[in-house]
């Protein structure tokens, strides 16, 4: 019995075993390596295997050597960096010391150099405050009813850069009466170089107290809506043939309180905003209803900029961006519209990355609120005027929006509007009525109730509407629309005195070429 | 039938008989199948002379009264019981030719440029889409076809542009098939996408394609009446060469049908002024409007398809 466990089978019955062991062995056994052959042909130096030559280190990062003492390594001396902090404790930083006026450049300067810089900055002093000087120059104007030459020139030239302008608006120069200084007054033109001559002379001049809503078209007609009466009217303020591409109308707005004139901003040349930043160009400027001096501008990578008439120089807020994404990618920003809420100090904006922000600039320059809806480009927003944080928001796709901002969910949408086609253009919440007006790219308008969301009214407007405007005394009532609404008879509006319209040029955006054109 | 008199007779004649036999007025009461059967061929008898009858007496009066026949009854269809658009275009109307004389199509109306159209497809194309891209280039003249490369569409709007195209079509496929159509207009201009159903090549139906000559062949775009409808139809016709060359007799028609656009494309010929007759050649497929964007694949929507909201009633067309 012991015998057998010592004797060794005869052809081995043992398998090959993968064991570290016996895999040695096998690999003795099987692989020879001619190590000289291999020294010679693998990578051999004269071969050129394709390999692009990189010139950089391999890391930015430099070794540490132990060998050096610390504050060499460093390159900083903890006693000197001590003294000097000792020495320079009580200055502020550089930041905020103002710099002082480099005296040493005038004198080197001749007579003659001294002199042009004195005109260029007169110039820019002008130019800066142009409002005051056009103000000014337009009392002059009045005063003396003849145009004064060089006065008349003056604005011309600074103003008008189309070639139609310049004859329109001699034209209406000389008719000095028919312009009212309080337009100048309190419309967002103050800001803006004044363009304000007719770019169309033929134009027909209807009363506008007989139309409660105004539409602009992106082929430049403006057209009136009276929703009040029995048969609904619309109406072209322009004769057609005088327009053309060039006069798309962008914004329109009112031009004095008592809602007797339309200021129609059209696509076309320069406009002057004093400060545009480094943003590509302007979309949006606004007016804060509650002080008349004060106006927002947004645009394409132009975050929201809060400016006063009074110190033109530099804005009194800029917003700043949200945080990067989760991707550590700079949120973009281009901002479409922007609406001062009901509560008189936020702000929020609508965007074309999808972002409704609500800004509360006496608080911080974050956006309070800042979330995303929908998957198309946000084209406008508008507040609600009766509620303290409620706004209607439209998309390119043809949704229109109710959100409170203040409400427990503000990214959910309060109540949604239905019926769009096509993009929705401009929206205007009435202030007094429960009505939403909407125009969109589908060449309709169209009224909805704010609340139950039906559509109260609808009406074919042939051409691409763009911006819209509505008047305040727009009384409640059931627009014709089928034969369930009832037809009530609507107290007539009285005729308002001396309604003109006033068409102006400058329009919002400002392209970065344009903007390196114009003189400091 | 016999059987049925009879009673009919007697419950007549004989009053004192309380239970009257129902008379057979409906043919699905009689069980028997051959009656029924039978009965059914009567009725369908009986109907057919009344019919003709009718007719002969209208014809009749109509000859009678010449001129003063009342008008023939047009039977009611879908497109008849169309609901009231507001979009319908007059013709005629001041702002509509404002709008178009300055709308991005204007230049092709003047015949300013030469249409340059380029054709791709998605990544990675099958036998069928291919074939339907080459059935497309020899259709539309000044075509130039071209693999997609996994190429964005926004930097090959740009590409394109810097090449002198005017135009861009990118046929989408699904399923192995061609079913989607992608059009848009070069500088700047407007997008559209259309759902392409029911392609058929040249050999689907048994026509050879060396039929197809290299003439510019005229545009026909019928019944596009409301305004999106026009918009969609300049879009359209402004693939193709303003200048037709007549004697090629070669004519591609968009044909728009309850908001169905179908295109054929025929050989005319003229017997005399009322006859033509026609061949057909090339390509039939339709298409469907989804939606137009204002710029070329990017911007504001000029009008988008909601089923939800839009397809609420079978009377109601947008085209």
């Amino acid at each position: 019995m012991a015998d057998n466990l010592s004797k060794q089978p005869r052809k081995g019955i043992l398998k090959n075993s993968s064991s570290f062991e016996g895999n040695e062995r096998q690999r003795e056994k099987g692989t020879k390596w001619d190590e000289m052959n291999i020294l010679a042909t693998l990578h051999p130096k004269d071969k050129d295997y394709g390999h692009m030559k990189i010139d950089e280190p391999k890391t930015p990062y430099t070794k540490y050597n132990e060998g050096h003492s610390d504050d060499e390594q460093d390159g900083l001396d903890a006693d000197l960096l001590a003294k000097k902090i000792q020495l320079g404790g009580n200055e502020l930083p550089k930041a905020l010391v103002e710099p002082e006026v480099e005296e040493e450049l005038s004198e080197e300067e001749s007579a003659e150099e001294k002199e042009k810089r004195k005109i260029f900055e007169m110039k820019r002093k002008q130019h800066y405050n142009e409002y005051y000087a056009v103000k000014l120059a337009r009392k002059l104007m009045e005063d003396d009813s003849e145009e004064d030459d060089d006065e008349a020139e003056e604005d011309e030239s600074k103003e008008s850069a189309g070639k139609d302008a310049d004859s329109a608006a001699q034209s209406l120069l000389q008719d000095g009466s028919r312009h009212q200084n309080k337009h100048v007054g309190r419309s967002l033109l103050a800001l803006l170089r004044p363009l304000l001559w007719a770019c169309c002379t033929n134009m027909e001049e209807p009363v506008v107290s007989d139309f409660n809503v105004y539409v602009g078209t992106e082929t430049g007609i403006l057209k009136g809506i009276n929703l009040n009466q029995k048969a609904v009217i619309h109406k072209n303020f322009h004769k057609i043939q005088a327009l053309d591409r060039e006069q798309e109308i962008t914004s329109v707005a009112w031009g004095n309180e008592e809602e007797n004139e339309v200021t129609l901003w059209q696509s076309g040349n320069n406009v002057e905003i004093n400060a545009l930043g480094k943003g590509e160009f302007l979309t949006r400027m606004r007016q804060d209803p509650t002080s008349p001096s004060m106006i927002a501008t947004g645009g394409k990578e132009s975050d929201l900029h809060l400016w006063d008439f009074s110190k033109p120089e530099e804005a009194i807020f800029t917003a700043k961006n949200v945080k990067p994404d989760m991707l550590e990618l700079r949120v973009p920003v281009w901002i479409t519209d922007i609406s001062y809420l009901g509560d008189h100090h936020s702000i929020a904006i609508s965007s074309r990355h999808k972002h409704i922000r609500l800004y509360d600039p006496k608080r911080q320059r974050r956006p309070t609120i800042s979330f995303e809806w929908e998957d198309s480009p946000l084209t406008c927003i508008s507040a609600v005027p009766s509620s303290n944080g409620q706004v209607v928001v439209g998309t390119a796709h043809g949704r229109l929006g109710l959100f409170d901002l203040r409400g427990r969910k503000p990214e959910e949408p309060v109540h949604v509007y239905k019926g769009f086609a096509g993009a929705v253009r401009d929206v205007v919440v009435h202030p007094k009525q429960p009505l939403v007006f909407s125009v969109s790219l589908d060449r309709f308008l169209r009224v909805h109730n704010l609340a139950s969301r039906k559509l109260v009214f609808k009406e074919y407007l042939k051409s691409r509407l763009n911006c819209l405007l509505v008047r305040e005394n727009l009384e409640e009532m059931d627009f014709i629309k089928g034969a369930n609404t009832a037809k009530r008879k609507m107290p007539n509006q009285e005729a308002k005195p001396e309604a003109k319209i006033k068409v102006s040029k400058p329009n919002n955006k400002v392209t970065d070429a344009e903007w390196d054109s114009l003189t400091i | 039938m016999e059987m049925d008199t009879c009673t009919a007779e007697e419950s007549q004649q004989d009053d004192r008989q309380d239970t009257i036999m129902p008379a057979h007025t409906n043919i699905k009461d009689i069980k028997n199948k051959s009656r029924r059967a039978k009965a059914f061929v009567e009725m369908k008898r009986e109907k057919r002379k009344k019919k003709l009858q009718e007719a002969k007496e209208k014809k009749k009066l109509a000859a009678k009264l010449g001129k003063n026949a009342p008008a023939k009854k047009q039977p009611h269809t879908i497109e008849s019981l169309r609901e009231k658009d507001d979009t319908m275009v007059e013709e005629e109307d001041e702002e509509l030719e404002h709008e178009e004389a300055n709308d991005e199509y204007a230049s092709y109306f003047t015949k300013s440029y030469v249409p340059k159209i380029l054709i791709t497809c998605s990544d990675n194309p099958h036998t069928k889409t291919i074939a339907f891209i080459r059935e497309l280039c020899r259709i539309i003249p000044g075509a130039v076809p071209k693999w997609r490369s996994r190429s964005s569409i926004k930097k090959m709007v740009k590409k394109a542009t810097d090449k002198g195209f005017t135009d861009i079509l990118v046929v989408n496929e699904d399923r192995r098939i061609p079913n989607g159509l992608l059009v848009i207009h070069l500088p700047e201009g407007p997008s559209a996408l259309f759902r392409l159903s029911n392609p058929k090549l040249c050999k689907d139906i048994h026509r050879d394609y060396n039929e197809i000559t290299g003439h510019r062949p005229e545009v026909i775009l019928n019944n596009f009446r409301t305004r999106l409808g026009r918009v969609v139809a300049r879009m359209l016709g402004a693939l193709f060469h303003y200048d037709p060359e007549f004697k090629g007799r070669r004519v591609c028609t968009f044909h728009n049908q309850r908001d169905y656009i179908f295109f054929r494309h025929h050989r005319y010929e003229f017997k005399n002024t009322e006859k033509v007759k026609l061949r057909e050649l090339g390509p039939r497929f339709t298409l469907r409007l989804q939606w137009i964007q204002q710029g070329a694949f990017d911007g504001d929507y000029e009008w988008a398809l909601k089923r939800h909201e839009m397809e609420t009633s079978r009377r109601r067309f947008f085209l």
